[in-house]
C-alpha cells in the first residue's frame, strides 16, 4: 500500500507519503492558519520528495478531529477530492487516538487520556487502554466531567489540555502538550485500518452553535 | 479584447457558496455555444427551515458531506469521467467561507489528481455569464443580478470586464422578501412563499414607499420599505391569510414598481453609451430573477425601450454549477486564468466591479457591495 496522510486538524499543515511500514517522506509546517493555500503544493512536494505520482497512490488517510471545524473541513474536502478523483479509498484518523498512539509508543503498558483544548472552558477527550481501545469514546465536556468520566485510574495524560488536567488532579505524568500528532504516526494509524471503512466524516463532537431565530414574527389570526 | 480558441471544452463545475451543493458538466463547442451535459443541485431547504434562514456552520457541515457524491452524479449524468473534462471550475467567491472551502479543496484535489487546469470562478461572474450559455447573448449587455446577497445593476463589456453602475446601499432584494415573509409568518425560504401568497392578495390596499424612485443614480434601497411593512402589518396584526396575500402583494408591487424606476434609467444610460447597439440586451439573473411578477415587469418595461429581454430559465436563476462550469469555460476559451490557482485562497467578499467604490460595509475582506 501506498499512502498519502494529510493534517490540517490544527496549527500545523502536514502530509507524508507511506508504503509498507514506513514513511517515504513527510513535510510539516507550524502555519497556524492558511491550510486551504498551502496543502495542494505541500502534497506536491511530498509526493516529489518520494518519488511517487498522484496514481501511484492506494489509499488517502486524513486527520477528521476533534479540532479546528474549518481545518477538518479543509482535509476532509481534499482527501474526499483525491479518493473520487483516484477511485482509491479515504480512511480518517483521529486526533485523540493519534495522540495517545504517541504516548502508548513511549510508554507501553499504561493507559492513557488524550485530551485537547477545546476552547470555551471545555476539553475534547478520549481514553485508551495499553493497547490504544477505547476506554471512554471521544467527547467534548468540561474539566470536572472529564475527570469524573475517567475516575481515578493510573493513566498518562497527552494532548494540549494535558495541564488542565494534571493541575485538578496531581500526579499524572504528561507525556506531550500538542493539539495534533506528528504526521507519520496518523499515516501508521490510517495504513492500519480494515477496508471497507465508511468515508470520512468530520468528527466535531459539537453541534453548529445555532439557534432557532427567535426574530419578529407577528401574531397570525388563521 | 482576445479571440477565444476554437475547440470544444468540457468543464466540471463546483459551487458551494451558499445554502445549495451543486455539481455540473457544460460543454462549449468551437463556436462558442454552450450545452448542458449534467446540472445536480442539492438543496439545503430543510436544514436551515427552523432557523428562519441560512445558517453557515450548517451549510458547510451539509456540502462536505455531500459534495463528492453530487461531484460523482454529474460525471456520470454527463456519461464522462473526469479524464474526459478539460478544467475543474469551483466558485471560489463571494459567499459563506465555510462552504467555499469545501467546494475549492474538492476541486483543488480533483484537479491535481487528474492533473486538469484548476479554474477559480467568482460566484457573480456565473450569473452574469448565464445568458450566454442559454441565450448566447452577445457583448456588451445590461445585467441586473437580483438574489438573496445580491442587487446590483452592471454593464457586461466582456469576460471579465464589468462595470457597476448601481448597487443596494442596505438590504438585497432577496433579503427584503425574505424579511417580510418571517415578519408575516410565511415559512422559509420567503420569497417563493411572498410570491405565492401574492396571487389572491390585493396589492393596492397598502401603499408601501418606492424608495430611491426618481434618484438620477441607480442605486438601490430597500430597508425603508421592510420597515413600512413592518409597521403597516404590525398596525393590523393578528394578520389573518387576507391580510398576508394583502401585504405579499402590495410589496411585491411596490418591489415592480421600484425596479422599474431604476431599471429604466438604466437602459436610458444603456442607450446614451451604445447608440449603435442593434439590439440592446437586459439580462436578469440571480434568486430573485424567479419571481413572475418581477419578471413580468421588467418584460414590459423592454418592451417599451425596445430591449431584448433575456431571463434564464428558473432553474438556472439560483445557485446552480451550471454557470459557474460556463464561466469556468467562458475563461478558459480566452486563455483567462488567475495566477497559480492552487494556492488561490477563498474569498467571503469579490466584487466583480474591483475599480467602483464600495457602497456600503467595506472593511479588511474588501468591499460588501
Amino acid at each position: 500500500m501506498t499512502l498519502l496522510a494529510i493534517d490540517t486538524s490544527a496549527n500545523l499543515c502536514a502530509a507524508c507519503v507511506w508504503e509498507g511500514d514506513g514513511a517515504l517522506a513527510s513535510v510539516t509546517q507550524d502555519i497556524g492558519t492558511g491550510h486551504a493555500e498551502l496543502l495542494m503544493s505541500m502534497i506536491q512536494d511530498v509526493l516529489r520528495q518520494a518519488g511517487k505520482t498522484y496514481s501511484d497512490l492506494s489509499r488517502i488517510g486524513v486527520v477528521i478531529g476533534p479540532g479546528s471545524f474549518t481545518g477538518v473541513r479543509v482535509g476532509v474536502s481534499t482527501a474526499r477530492g483525491l479518493a473520487l478523483a483516484l477511485n482509491i479509498p479515504a480512511v480518517g484518523v483521529t486526533t485523540l487516538e493519534a495522540l495517545a498512539a504517541e504516548a502508548l509508543a513511549l510508554h507501553p503498558g499504561r493507559s492513557v487520556l488524550a485530551v485537547i483544548d477545546a476552547r470555551r472552558e471545555q476539553l475534547y477527550s478520549a481514553l485508551y487502554d495499553q493497547a490504544g481501545v477505547p476506554l471512554a469514546e471521544p467527547a467534548v465536556l468540561d474539566a470536572g466531567a472529564t475527570l469524573a468520566r475517567t475516575g481515578e485510574g493510573d493513566f498518562l495524560l497527552t494532548g494540549s489540555g494535558a495541564a488542565t488536567i494534571a493541575a485538578r488532579m496531581p500526579g499524572h505524568s504528561i507525556v506531550a502538550e500538542r493539539a495534533t500528532a506528528s504526521i507519520e504516526t496518523y499515516a501508521r494509524l490510517a495504513a492500519a485500518k480494515p477496508d471497507g471503512s465508511e468515508k470520512p466524516k468530520p468528527l466535531y463532537l459539537r453541534g453548529a452553535d445555532a439557534k432557532p431565530q427567535a426574530s419578529f414574527i407577528l401574531p397570525a389570526r388563521d | 479584447m482576445m479571440e477565444p480558441i476554437a475547440v470544444t471544452i468540457r468543464v466540471l463545475g463546483i459551487e458551494t457558496s451558499c445554502d445549495e451543493t451543486a455539481a455540473s458538466v457544460v460543454l462549449r463547442d468551437e463556436n462558442g455555444q454552450g450545452t448542458i451535459l449534467s446540472n445536480v443541485v442539492l438543496s439545503q431547504v430543510t436544514e436551515h427551515a427552523a432557523f428562519g434562514g441560512v445558517v453557515p456552520e450548517i451549510a458547510a457541515r451539509a456540502h462536505v458531506e455531500a459534495l463528492d457524491d453530487i461531484v460523482a452524479a454529474a460525471l456520470d449524468e454527463a456519461g464522462l469521467t473526469l479524464g474526459d473534462i478539460d478544467a475543474v471550475a469551483a466558485t471560489a467567491g463571494p459567499g459563506l467561507v465555510g462552504g467555499l472551502i469545501v467546494g475549492l479543496m474538492t476541486a483543488k484535489a480533483l484537479a491535481a489528481a487528474a492533473d486538469k487546469p484548476l479554474l477559480p470562478v467568482n460566484h457573480l461572474e456565473g450569473h452574469a455569464l448565464t445568458a450566454r450559455l442559454t441565450d448566447g447573448v452577445a457583448f456588451p449587455y445590461l445585467l441586473l443580478l437580483v438574489s438573496g446577497g445580491h442587487t446590483q445593476l452592471v454593464l457586461v463589456k466582456g469576460v471579465g470586464q464589468y462595470e457597476r453602475w448601481g448597487t443596494t446601499i442596505d438590504d438585497a432584494l432577496g433579503e427584503a422578501f425574505d424579511k417580510t415573509a418571517k415578519l408575516i409568518g410565511l415559512p422559509f425560504p420567503g420569497g417563493p412563499n411572498v410570491e405565492i401568497a401574492a396571487r389572491d392578495g390585493d396589492e393596492t390596499r397598502f401603499v408601501f414607499p418606492r424608495p430611491l424612485k426618481g434618484e438620477k443614480r441607480l442605486d438601490f434601497s430597500f430597508s425603508g420599505l421592510k420597515t413600512a411593512v413592518r409597521q403597516a402589518a404590525t398596525a393590523i396584526a393578528p394578520l389573518s391569510a387576507k391580510d398576508r396575500a394583502d401585504i405579499s402583494a402590495s410589496f411585491q408591487r411596490a418591489i415592480v414598481d421600484t425596479l422599474d424606476d431604476r431599471v429604466r434609467r438604466a437602459l436610458t444610460r444603456f442607450r446614451e453609451t451604445f447608440p449603435d447597439a442593434a439590439e440592446p440586451a437586459l439580462v436578469v439573473a440571480g434568486g430573485v430573477a424567479a419571481n413572475q411578477a418581477v419578471r413580468g415587469g421588467l418584460t414590459a418595461l423592454c418592451a417599451r425601450h425596445g430591449f431584448r429581454f433575456v431571463a434564464p430559465p428558473i432553474k438556472l436563476c439560483g445557485d446552480n454549477a451550471a454557470m459557474i462550469a460556463w464561466a469556468g469555460a467562458e475563461r478558459m476559451a480566452l486563455g483567462l486564468s488567475h495566477e497559480d490557482p492552487m494556492h488561490f485562497a477563498p474569498r467571503s467578499r469579490w466584487p466583480l466591479d474591483a475599480q467602483s467604490a464600495p457602497v456600503v460595509g467595506s472593511g479588511r475582506r474588501g468591499a460588501k457591495a
